[in-house]
């Protein structure tokens, strides 16, 4: 499939809707930077015949995304991941980083580590994967 | 814009009648057209097709009235059937032969392709198919003329479950094109809890509803619970019940008027198109 | 249209040698014996014809499927009509041209010179049967078709020895004067034409 970094999974057990669904997938696979701005969607249609739902249930998931200013529409071209909510998009991201950090401290304080410590570690890998 | 579009169609029979029918099919999208067996989806289709004279009521289909214009129409549109009665005595060849001329954009080329797709040899007689096999051809011919608008009346009572989904992928290829659009009717509502995108519900001769699937699940709702929770007012709620001596499931229209009512004292499910069928066709109570 | 009468080609592809044998089996019941026999024959074979033409569209309800065809049922009937011409002139120019044969091959038969009018006459009555038989083939369900067939056959079969008198007699007469020869003739092609369309009439109210 073209769109390989886009992954959407369907569960008939879910109390959620199934635009609901596919909208939080998207949605969760362009904050976490799985999708970038600018890579193409499969249509409204070709999705539809992918997951074997309906076309109006695609369809509604696009709109809600469109209103959210994470995708765009262009007639004839499809749609893409919009460039357009850069901020949201970050606070977004910031916001998940919060969290990780938060478990990461959660995490070294039950292993008895300083902040000194977790600061140093934090740094030394930083270096690392920076070299690499 | 609508692909197809009746209005208070009617004709009466002897033992029924199907009453002031008015429908819409949108272009570019599924409609399902469910009921039980024997309750006018037949003649509805068949009327449509202008096979069965309307007592009263109009059809206009890709913008062209019916009749006035059905050879026009009838080229833009397939027509698969379970009951599609070609010349038994024919190999698949031979009716080929005679189909194909009749079609102004007939592809022998995508014809043979969907013959090879499923599995049936042109030199196969017309009385050897059986039910499926039948559908299948019937397909396949309503497939290659470019079809707008197919028109499928109890498609798959005769497919196994493998062809089926089959089907269902085969459909949602033809509607890649936004400018096709397909009417299903069945019996069998599973094929369309998937696919479909609006869903008519005929019943005794008459419309219950002609809507949007996802609004339709979302707004009705199953309700299971003791049967110490009923009473006559309650009841009133329900579309259907089955009422047993563990307890009672019954279809509700409103859910979110069920939750508030109901709260935690039972349990709130999705409902199916069957379930919904089911309850409306039987109504009231049904103690089993 | 003419993929209408292809239609009836192909679908009769595999049963086109009954026509045939038709033609044979009357043709050897009727020349040795009767003197009118170029009119049997023809008849005969164009009417037999004209049945498996019509019946094999109703054999497995097929004018179910006919009808999904983008044709409207005036054009079916149409073709029907048109056909039934068809072997009406199959049916009475074989028969000529057997009776011309057997002219040359067995002269010991004394069959007698025929001219135009013997032509004209069998199909004439032809055209007069295809325009009672049509409506009612149309009109009825496939049962009623199947008995209307029957007895149509008996008919037939029945009138075979009074027609031949009443013909012969006719032709003693001679009716070969020509205003009423014309007369007979417009006569039977507007009694095809009123056919037509009433049959037209009643096949677009029939239900599938």
């Amino acid at each position: 499939m073209r769109w390989r970094n886009l992954k959407v999974i369907i569960s008939n057990a879910s109390s959620d809707p199934i635009y609901i669904q596919i909208m939080n997938q998207i949605r969760q696979s362009i904050l976490n930077g799985e999708l970038h701005a600018g890579d193409s969607l499969p249509s409204i249609r070709q999705l539809a015949k992918d997951l074997q739902v309906s076309v109006i249930t695609t369809k509604r998931a696009y709109e809600e995304l469109e209103k959210e200013k994470l995708i765009d529409s262009v007639v004839g071209k499809g749609c893409f991941v919009s460039g357009a909510n850069k901020e949201f998009i970050r606070e977004q991201r910031m916001k998940r980083l919060e969290e990780k950090m938060i478990e990461i401290i959660q995490e070294s304080q039950e292993i008895g580590m300083t902040q000194q410590e977790v600061v140093d570690y934090l740094t030394l890998l930083y270096e690392e994967e920076q070299q690499s | 814009m609508n692909a197809l579009e009746v209005r208070n169609l009617t004709k009466a029979y002897p033992q029924f009648k199907v009453d002031q029918i008015s429908l819409d099919v949108k272009r570019g999208y599924i409609t399902g057209l469910i009921g039980p067996n024997g309750v006018g989806k037949s003649t509805l289709i068949k009327m449509m097709l202008g096979m069965v004279r309307p007592d009263s009521g109009t059809v206009r289909i890709l913008g062209c009235e019916m009749p006035a214009q059905e050879v026009e129409v009838k080229q833009r549109i397939g027509v698969v059937s379970d009951d599609c009665f070609y010349y038994e005595h024919l190999s698949i060849r031979d009716m080929q032969q005679m189909i194909a001329p009749f079609y102004r954009k007939w592809s022998h080329h995508t014809f043979n392709r969907y013959l090879e797709q499923f599995e049936l040899s042109p030199n196969m007689k017309i009385e050897t198919l059986s039910k499926g096999m039948k559908v299948k051809f019937s397909l396949a011919v309503a497939l290659s003329h470019e079809a707008e608008l197919l028109i499928m009346d109890e498609p798959t009572s005769g497919l196994d479950p493998v062809f089926r989904r089959e089907l269902l992928d085969l459909l949602a290829n033809i509607l890649q094109d936004e400018h096709n659009s397909i009417i299903f009717s069945t019996h069998i509502t599973t094929d369309l809890d998937r696919i479909a995108d609006y869903i008519a519900f005929i019943n005794r001769g008459k419309l219950v509803f002609s809507e949007a699937k996802d609004s339709l699940l979302e707004r009705y709702a199953i309700v299971k619970g003791d049967l110490q929770l009923l009473d006559s007012d309650i009841r009133k709620l329900f579309v259907g019940m089955r009422e047993t001596a563990v307890g009672f499931e019954g279809l509700v229209e409103d859910r979110q008027q069920a939750a508030q009512l109901f709260g935690e004292h039972v349990i709130l499910d999705k409902a199916t198109l069957e379930d919904i069928m089911y309850y409306t066709a039987k109504g009231g109570r049904i103690h089993a | 249209m003419l993929n209408l009468l292809r239609k009836d080609f192909i679908a009769l592809k595999s049963s086109l040698w009954m026509t045939l044998l038709f033609l044979v089996v009357f043709s050897v019941a009727f020349i040795p014996k009767l003197e009118v026999s170029l009119y049997l024959v023809g008849i005969y074979t164009a009417f037999a014809s004209l049945n498996l033409g019509t019946m094999i569209d109703i054999k497995n309800h097929n004018h179910k499927f006919l009808v999904t065809l983008p044709v409207n049922r005036k054009q079916l009937v149409q073709a029907k009509y048109i056909a039934a011409i068809i072997y009406t002139l199959f049916g009475v120019f074989a028969s000529y041209g057997i009776h011309t044969l057997v002219t040359f091959a067995m002269p010991e038969l004394h069959k007698p010179e025929y001219s135009a009018i013997d032509l004209l006459a069998p199909i004439g009555i032809m055209l007069i049967l295809s325009a009672i038989y049509m409506p009612l083939f149309y009109s009825l369900s496939k049962k009623g078709a199947a008995i209307i067939n029957v007895v149509f056959m008996i008919i037939l079969i029945g009138l075979a020895q009074p027609t031949a008198i009443v013909m012969n007699m006719v032709k003693e007469k001679g009716i070969s004067d020509d205003p009423m020869l014309i007369l007979v003739l417009i006569g039977v092609l507007l009694l095809f034409a009123a056919s037509y369309f009433l049959t037209v009439h009643l096949f677009k109210r029939k239900d599938f």
